[in-house]
């Protein structure tokens, strides 16, 4: 038996090195390691049937059984969990499965993802009883148990709550292998779901997760379609994914692992605004003059400052333009800023923020103007044209008054208006007409900061004054009516964005005005509520001695994490130092509550690590010294002592 | 904000922003006549919202507002400058092309 002893265990220390250094790898080294994985597996494998058949046939058959399950079993544990248990929904069976797999020190913790896997393909109310009671009797909580909660969500179609929880275990310092190496796996396979392949990318480069063969080929796809660095050849992708299972299911994305072609220009179609973040430049000819952040394709450009354009094909002689897009034009003598023009031939013009498509101008000048498939010569065109913060294909303004110095604030298109016959465009139309879009599309921070500026413009124009006045007195309204209908329309359209953007997590747009200060200060001192609230319940449930679960106590902290960090990102550095010091208190004390009364050491430290984390964001002395003592702690965990190293 | 243009009492008796009090009684009256009568084409009326259903207590009460000067002032700020219509911007937030419903599914994971 030893014959077989020794070179069985020689094997079995030699696989436990090749995946602890896949592990390591995300390169063409993990293939190497996984097929000599895959190669010292067969040999245990081998080794132990041997050894079975060897004990069946001098007549020990009850011996070759006990060597078949304890050395054949484990080599097939894995593959039979995945492919068989899982997907038949075996809640127990699956955390047998995974616990006799070797998944080295605490195998129970695998055993529990593998079960909570197999609920969530078949969930069934004894299994997630039998699930919660072995979870409870874990203390303290680990990344195991967040990962098996997160998946029991999934199984109940809660893959919101499931991300979230799987995102959190970045934060614990417990971390068993194999269980990261699960929640990589269902996060690649989300992200490719949801199309999030830029999210996935930036796993991969941060390597954030210990890599399955499977997770591997989608950080592969995610990689090259976002074109990082260290994206695999196209052979070693294939290679990828001839190692990862459910090679049927994952073959169309190997088709379409391929860098996004950059935007090809239809005939005469339009160009589009550029603002000079172009970096692909092809047989470009560099002015003789300054050239700042274009990208520029067959042109020839003599005496011309540019600055942030994109130009195709385009000969331009002495001319200045800034932020502009030009393509298929012939401009001669012309100054323009910010103006995107396409198929047009412009002579001695002056444009400033105008869209011009298919036109041909001689000796103009437009200011704020939008221009399509006009002919113009000898014109001056001031405001002309304009419609804000939509994408309108044949509408025209209804406002008829003159303008001067318009200018688009959503940066629309005008497609098949008439120049010359469009009526002018006043601050007050292109407010509403910005505000509508922004209500009608999708919230977008952009769009938000154009409607703000819009109605701040509007609301502050003499003219808008003027016409209210002029209709106060025209319709016999009481004293004060001009002042006052100001406001309210100020107030009503703050609390309409002010909603919008509490719903989509935006920021306050910088905006000197009624609105933009309206907004900045409804957003701040509501989200700041919000957040002093959701602390202090928290915290108040330690004195109210209402104690929960721990996993519950980490779902609540992430979702206060959650929100305090939407807040932040929606209000900035200032609301994020104004939120710190409330969410400082009360995290400190409960992170201290949590390792001394709860003995939970694991979310204690992962709450000292996100305060020290947002102390060093805001610049606080005192709370840095006290997040590095905290976090300097030796944290037991399952897996041993870890003490990380701070600076 | 969206209600100062669908609730908006020009837009609810469709007429003109300029249009006279005598005008707008008119057209109310004849309006309230037309819904009595359950004439399919005083049902809905325009605004650049898109269509909205018109019931006899809206007109009724856009007629008030109309009546007030200063409600008439707002009313008259919100009708004179909203524009024709105003079609839905392209969606940015919509899931990429790249999504691939099911994926998950495919390759063992829930949900």
């Amino acid at each position: 038996m030893f014959g077989f002893a020794l070179p069985y265990w020689a094997l079995w220390w030699l696989h436990r090195k090749a995946i602890d250094a896949r592990r390591r790898e995300r390169s063409w080294r993990y293939l190497w390691w996984s097929s000599l994985a895959g190669v010292l597996a067969s040999g245990m494998i081998v080794l132990g049937a041997s050894a079975a058949l060897l004990c069946w046939r001098i007549g020990v058959w009850w011996l070759g059984l006990v060597f078949a399950a304890w050395l054949v079993l484990p080599n097939v544990a894995g593959l039979a969990v995945r492919h068989a248990l899982v997907p038949l929904g075996a809640v127990r069976l699956a955390f047998y499965g995974g616990y006799f797999s070797r998944p080295g020190p605490d195998a129970e913790a695998f055993g529990l993802c593998c079960a909570a896997w197999a609920f969530s393909h078949r969930p069934t109310g004894d299994g997630e009883a039998w699930l919660a009671r072995r979870r409870t009797a874990r203390v303290p909580l680990g990344d195991a148990e967040v990962a098996m909660t997160a998946l029991i969500a999934a199984g109940r179609g809660d893959a919101d709550t499931a991300r979230q929880l799987l995102r959190s275990l970045e934060l614990l310092v417990e971390a068993h292998p194999a269980v990261r190496e699960l929640v990589g796996e269902w996060l690649a396979v989300d992200a490719a779901e949801r199309g999030a392949w830029g999210e996935l990318a930036a796993d991969a480069v941060a390597a954030r997760w210990p890599a399955t063969p499977l997770s591997l080929f989608l950080e592969g796809v995610a990689t090259r379609r976002a074109a990082t660095a260290g994206a695999p050849s196209r052979l070693e992708l294939r290679a990828r994914w001839l190692l990862a299972p459910h090679r049927r299911a994952t073959r169309p994305l190997i088709a379409e692992a391929r860098p996004p072609a950059p935007p090809r220009r239809a005939p005469g179609a339009g160009a589009g605004a550029g603002a000079g973040a172009g970096a692909n430049a092809g047989d470009a000819a560099d002015p003789a003059g300054s050239t700042a952040g274009s990208t520029a394709t067959g042109s020839a450009a003599a005496g011309s400052a540019t600055t942030g354009s994109a130009t195709t094909g385009s000969a331009t002689t002495g001319s200045a333009a800034t932020g502009s897009t030009a393509t298929g034009s012939t401009t001669t003598g012309s100054a323009a800023t910010g103006s995107t023009a396409t198929g047009s031939t412009t002579t001695g013009s002056t444009a400033t923020g105008s869209t011009t498509t298919g036109s041909t101008a001689t000796g103009s000048t437009a200011t704020g103007s939008a221009t399509t498939g006009s002919a113009t010569i000898g014109s001056a065109a001031t405001g002309s044209a304009n419609l804000a913060g939509s994408a309108a294909n044949g509408s025209v303004n209804p406002v008829g008054s003159a303008a001067t110095g318009s200018a688009n604030p959503a940066g629309s298109a005008v497609t098949g208006s008439t120049a010359g016959s469009e009526p002018a465009a006043e601050p007050l139309p292109r407010a509403v007409a910005a505000h509508l879009a922004f209500c009608a599309g999708a919230p977008s921070a952009d769009r938000l900061a154009d409607t703000v500026r819009a109605w701040d413009a509007a609301l502050a124009d003499p003219s808008t004054h003027t016409w209210l006045a002029r209709r106060a007195i025209a319709l016999d309204a009481p004293a004060g009516a001009v002042d006052r209908a100001l406001r309210e329309v100020a107030g009503a359209i703050t609390d309409e964005l002010a909603r919008v953007a509490d719903g989509s997590r935006l920021g306050a747009p910088a905006s000197l005005g009624p609105v933009g200060e309206g907004l900045a200060r409804r957003l701040r001192h509501g989200r700041l509520d919000a957040l002093e609230q959701g602390f202090t319940r928290w915290e108040q449930r330690r004195h109210d001695g209402a104690v929960r679960s721990s996993i519950d106590e980490w779902r609540e902290f992430i979702a206060l994490r959650a929100a305090y960090t939407d807040a932040a990102a929606g209000g900035g550095g200032e609301l994020r130092r104004l939120a710190f010091p409330h969410a400082f208190s009360t995290g400190s004390h409960m992170a201290a509550w949590l390792w001394n009364t709860r003995q939970e050491y694991v979310l204690s430290h992962a709450i000292s690590k996100w305060l020290l984390a947002e102390a060093l964001a805001v610049g606080d002395a005192e709370a840095i010294e006290l997040g590095y003592r905290n976090c300097s702690l030796r944290v037991p965990t399952r897996l041993g002592d870890v003490q990380e190293e701070h600076p | 904000m969206t209600e100062p243009i669908r609730d908006n009492p020009f837009f609810v008796l469709g007429v003109a922003p300029d249009a006279s009090r005598i005008e707008i009684e008119r057209e109310a009256q004849k309006l309230l006549g037309m819904l009595e009568l359950g004439f399919a084409d005083a049902q809905t009326y325009g605004t650049p919202l898109g269509s909205q259903p018109r019931t006899a207590e809206a007109v009724r009460a856009a007629v008030a507002a109309l009546r007030d000067p200063y409600r008439r002032l707002v009313a008259e700020l919100w009708a004179r400058h909203a524009p024709k219509a105003v079609p839905a911007a392209p969606d940015p937030a919509a899931p990429e092309p790249a999504a691939r419903a099911g994926l998950r599914r495919a390759l063992g994971w829930r949900p």
